[in-house]
């Protein structure tokens, strides 16, 4: 089963695209494991990571086919 | 009085709105930092909406480069401080608003000797050391913070120190540190599509109308981001995030301690 992630700001830069839908690792921690290795660039990037349209700080588990977001901060005006 | 039923006809013949909200616009004090891209949208909707006291702070003069978004601004008002000519042009606009204008660099002082006299703070910065200290000051002081940022097409709003559910976030429940110097582009490097400031700051003068009227549910422990080139809107719910108390300053001494350039550098 599967989840998409959609990456925000210059995260999109950093992966080279806007959304990626990748098996379900299961957990929050396993998921950053994957998407470092996927994704070099997203080591040097600050985000945080909402799972269906709720953030998340702790190792939490994914539910199948959840939505989630890589948010970046924005200092822009 | 006939001028003044006259001209906010239209928003007191709302339903839900009438007359008391628009009383209440007329009491109420916002402060607006930074008179850019987001400063200016803000600051012509909430003077035009009739906000009575308004505090515009910009210590930067107009440059052509702003002329995209910032648009209180002409070609006639390149080299002016952005303040002196976004006074004149709101005074125009609506001059039953009083507006207040301080052309310097916000700093930890100013917070704390103005932030009082506001019962509204709108986050218009364009970088992340001014937004850190204004984050922890309205969190010390107990202000309402209306945050928005932009980044290429993008754009975040929140409202921050507002209670819902019991629970106020601020920014350091999302990001609890700055981003290093080589974490984020800067508008100048990423460049910002012009009109995407005037959509965000919209957005946040909304937000200001409705905490002053109660008038709808302002978006108190959310972050909504918006992406001009798909139109995608995604609101995240928020909640405390423990780190945010280990990194945020805990008394007025200790923020008027803490060095938010370097932080942010």
């Amino acid at each position: 089963m599967s989840i998409e992630i959609i990456f925000f700001g210059q995260l999109a830069d950093k992966t080279g695209c806007s959304n990626v839908v990748v098996d379900n690792p299961g957990s929050i921690d396993a998921l950053s494991m994957v998407m470092k290795m996927q994704y070099p660039n997203l080591a040097t990037a600050k985000f945080v990571i909402a799972v269906n349209n709720k953030i998340v700080f702790d190792n939490e588990p994914i539910e199948e086919n959840a939505k989630l977001a890589f948010m970046p901060p924005f200092s822009g005006g | 009085m006939k001028e003044f039923i006259l001209r906010y006809q239209r928003q007191i013949t709302l339903e839900g709105f009438g007359m008391e909200a628009q009383e209440k616009l007329s009491k109420a004090k916002v402060l607006v930092i930074g008179a850019g891209g987001l400063g200016c949208p803000v600051l012509q909707y909430l003077a035009a909406a009739g906000i009575g006291y308004l505090g515009v702070a910009d210590d930067d003069t107009i440059q052509f480069s702003n002329l995209n978004r910032q648009i209180l601004f002409g070609q006639e008002d390149i080299g002016q401080y952005k303040v002196d000519i976004a006074a004149a042009k709101l005074n125009a606009l609506n001059d039953r608003v009083k507006i207040i204008t301080y052309q310097e660099r916000w700093n930890q002082q100013m917070c704390i000797e103005h932030f009082p006299n506001y019962d509204i703070i709108v986050d218009a910065t364009d970088n992340f050391a001014s937004r850190y200290m204004i984050n922890d000051a309205c969190v010390l002081l107990d202000k309402p913070l209306v945050f928005g940022a932009v980044s290429k097409y993008e754009g975040q709003l929140a409202v921050f120190n507002v209670v819902s559910n019991d629970i106020a976030v601020n920014y350091r429940d999302i990001f609890p540190t700055p981003p290093k110097n080589d974490e984020v582009l800067n508008c100048a490097e990423g460049g910002v599509l012009g009109v995407l400031p005037g959509t965000i700051g919209v957005m946040q003068a909304t937000e200001v109308i409705k905490l002053i009227t109660g008038v709808g549910a302002p978006l108190a422990n959310q972050m909504l981001t918006y992406n001009a080139l798909n139109n995608q809107y995604i609101t995240i719910q928020l909640i405390k995030n423990s780190e945010a108390i280990k990194t945020s300053p805990t008394t007025l001494d200790i923020f008027m301690q803490t060095n938010y350039a370097h932080l942010c550098s």
